[in-house]
């Protein structure tokens, strides 16, 4: 099966940092055989803590799955699929592109357009910045690479949910 | 007080009730060894390969209720254990497994004897830690203890560099573990009660879990009291008394024809302590199609993993059980059993005890139900994997829960010997089986020196078929009968068992068994072996073919032949 054609979950996962987390978690979603997309290691407020956010293929059966998997590794403090509430995700990109002086006015119309910004212009070639959607992300590209994509390094997506509730909640609610 | 992290090792397993240890030393955990001498209260069992101090400690842990420890040294040392870790974790074993490591310094440089064993044991173990100080090393050796029974029990894994066993540290007192009791949901305990009522055609299906839970008393209470059959997975057998009259035996692969077929016909699964795993489902898309399902299991992920259940609780099975107690209205499904009934008279009429091929013939199903019979169904059998296993399961009825260990969920062969002697030495006042086939027991046979070592009176029932006879048997009905790499050559067993001082036998005739057993039973000191040379040829029926539905047996011929005296 095709991955592509299958929806994309976005698990968020509270663990402590320390041995082997992101080994473990890498390790239990190959030998589940889960469609991984991209995998973010992040800092937290609290530093005993790390946050997780993966991008899988699959239905929501399928992220539950997962998920219960995940729970079960004792590193593993908070599990949620966050496409189940309102949320936001943002990825992050770096482009290189040919900076030849005919394309300096297409890039900078492009950045505008989508709030991504020139963060360096050596001689020969431009760095771009962008964070958003995914989605916005691969829109970018397509629309850069007429004009010469040399190099790209993209951060799969960390994402929080909305509103006043925050995974630390979550535990304690578990708990109580 | 200050110790070194070779000290806290000993104090700590001290501390947790490890009484018995199984291991094999090597450098880098020289150190632990050389402080043992302090701690004699520990006693040591000296195998003769590591995965055998695995499969004992497993043993040990299954019979005993207690966590296993094995330990081993760094590369080989720890790489040696690595089938008897996944053995214990595919079956929900709680074994402590420590190994040394090359001291830190080196760590990470190809060092003499390195082995990434916490890598290499990552999908295998429920935990594992590397320990990088002796003042970690209590609490984790404490932690690993609690994690190992906690919740699904499971193995634990700490790798202890040498650095850090020759360092000392203070060791600090026993954490308390507060239990974290599973609040069971009431609005779940009434749609299962709703269920209940509603069912005309329920099945029980008994897993490990019953077994863990230690709810047996429970699980019958509630069968008779609902009056619904139970069958067991492989793993659950002894978790309600087999001659109970609502019993149906083992379900799956191999089966007993009328628990699939009940399971199949089913309008209500209730599924306590078990997985659903594919030797019991057969053809998921077909599995008990007509059924609604409840599923309780202490383990969330296993809910909704393979069977879509309409109630799926996480519990331990002997508190759902007793949770539900209040409410339970008496409830009678005779026309069900007597459906059920239907089924199992044809089963017996394609029986091989009452109606063996060939009247003459030595089957090892002969052997096995003469062997309990000859034991008065009382001792502990050990089993291995493969044809002997599941004619074990078939031909040796269990009504006590902790009366068959096996390895179920890996299929381990080389299992039965060594878990056998961990079985022996947690219960020494029963008597205990290896029922092992040629090819198993020659994977760890060495372990006869350890059991003669300690003086460990196992007994050892070889089901000698001269193949590999659960793949001979793949080959026969599913490749043509290319029997390529399944006949295979044994030592005479007799003089094998000799060479170590243990006396033994060979049996090749069915009225032979019962006064061989008896020489076993009455033989004290060291272990004593039975080889029972069997017909080499016979198939393991019922049998449902790897993907097929699960009322699709393969089923041995109705026997016309006048019956045999049983």
């Amino acid at each position: 099966m095709d991955p592509e054609s299958l929806d994309r979950q976005t698990l968020v996962v509270l663990v402590c940092s320390g041995q082997d987390v992101v080994g473990r978690v890498t390790g239990l979603l190959r030998s589940r055989q889960v469609l991984l997309e991209t995998i973010s290691v992040s800092r937290t407020a609290d530093d005993s803590k790390l946050q997780l956010t993966l991008v899988i293929r699959g239905d929501a059966d399928d992220a539950l799955r997962v998920t219960k998997q995940l729970a079960r590794l004792i590193c593993v403090q908070h599990v949620e699929n966050i496409v189940r509430r309102p949320h936001v995700a943002r990825d992050l990109a770096l482009i290189k592109v040919a900076g030849a002086d005919d394309n300096l006015p297409r890039i900078n119309e492009v950045c505008r357009e989508y709030g991504a910004h020139v963060i360096d212009d050596s001689p020969g070639a431009v760095i771009i910045e962008m964070s958003g959607e995914a989605d916005k992300i691969d829109s970018l590209t397509k629309k850069l690479e007429p004009l010469g994509i040399l190099e790209l390094a993209r951060h799969g997506a960390i994402a929080m949910g909305k509103g006043e509730r925050t995974l630390q909640h979550a535990i304690q609610n578990k708990r109580s | 007080m200050k110790l070194t992290g070779a000290e806290i090792v000993w104090e700590c397993l001290v501390r947790e009730g490890a009484d018995v240890v199984f291991g094999y030393p090597g450098g880098a955990i020289l150190p632990t060894y050389d402080a043992h001498s302090k701690y004699p209260q520990v006693h040591h069992v000296l195998t003769r390969h590591e995965q055998g101090a695995a499969h004992m400690a497993d043993g040990y842990a299954r019979a005993s209720g207690k966590v296993g420890v094995a330990i081993a040294t760094s590369g080989p040392g720890a790489t040696n254990l690595v089938t008897g870790i996944a053995t214990a974790m595919m079956d929900s074993s709680s074994v402590v497994f420590i190994t040394g490591q090359i001291p830190q310094h080196l760590m990470g440089t190809d060092g003499f004897q390195e082995t990434d064993i916490i890598g290499i044991t990552l999908p295998i173990t429920k935990h594992s830690v590397l320990v990088r100080t002796a003042a970690e090393l209590g609490p984790a050796i404490h932690e690993a203890f609690h994690i190992a029974r906690r919740g699904r029990p499971g193995p634990v894994l700490i790798d202890i560099p040498k650095d850090v066993q020759l360092e000392t540290a203070e060791l600090g007192p026993r954490p308390v573990y507060a239990d974290e009791p599973v609040a069971i949901p009431s609005e779940e305990l009434e749609r299962a009660h709703e269920l209940l009522r509603a069912s005309e055609r329920p099945v029980i299906l008994a897993g490990h879990g019953v077994i863990i839970s230690a709810a047996h008393n429970e699980l019958v209470a509630f069968a008779e009291t609902l009056h619904i059959p139970v069958t067991q997975t492989l793993l659950g057998k002894g978790g309600f008394p087999q001659t109970h009259a609502l019993s149906l035996g083992m379900m799956g692969m191999h089966g007993e024809a009328a628990a699939n077929n009940a399971i199949q016909d089913a309008d209500l699964l209730l599924a306590l302590g078990m997985r659903f795993d594919d030797r019991v489902t057969g053809k998921l898309s077909e599995y008990s199609p007509h059924s609604k399902k409840i599923h309780i299991d202490i383990d969330a992920a296993e809910i909704n993993k393979l069977i879509h259940v309409e109630v799926g609780t996480v519990a331990d099975v002997g508190d759902w059980i007793r949770a539900m107690a209040a409410g339970l209205e008496p409830a009678d499904h005779q026309g069900w059993i007597d459906k059920i009934r239907t089924w199992q008279s044809d089963d017996a009429d394609r029986d091989i005890l009452t109606h063996p091929p060939d009247p003459d013939s030595f089957l090892a199903a002969h052997a096995i139900h003469e062997l309990w019979r000859s034991t008065d169904g009382e001792a502990i059998s050990v089993t291995d994997v493969g044809q002997h296993q599941m004619w074990e399961a078939q031909y040796y009825p269990h009504d006590r829960p902790g009366t068959l260990i096996t390895s179920g969920g890996m299929g381990t062969m080389g299992f039965a010997l060594p878990a056998a002697i961990g079985v022996k030495m947690a219960r020494p006042e029963e008597e205990v089986w290896a029922i092992v086939g040629d090819g198993g027991f020659q994977m760890t046979m060495p372990e006869l020196a350890t059991a003669v070592q300690e003086g460990v009176e196992v007994k050892i029932a070889i089901i000698n078929n001269g193949y590999l006879g659960m793949v001979r048997q793949w080959q026969e009905l599913f490749h043509q009968r290319r029997y390529n790499a399944t006949p295979m050559f044994h030592p005479d067993f007799r003089r094998l068992a000799g060479a170590f001082g243990i006396p033994a036998c060979r049996v090749t005739e069915r009225d032979e068994v019962d006064v061989a057993v008896r020489r076993a039973r009455e033989h004290k000191g060291t272990p004593f072996l039975i080889e029972f040379v069997v017909e080499q040829h016979d198939v393991v029926y019922p049998m449902v073919a790897a993907g097929a539905a699960l009322n699709s047996m393969i089923r041995r011929e109705r026997k016309r032949m006048q019956k045999v005296e049983s």
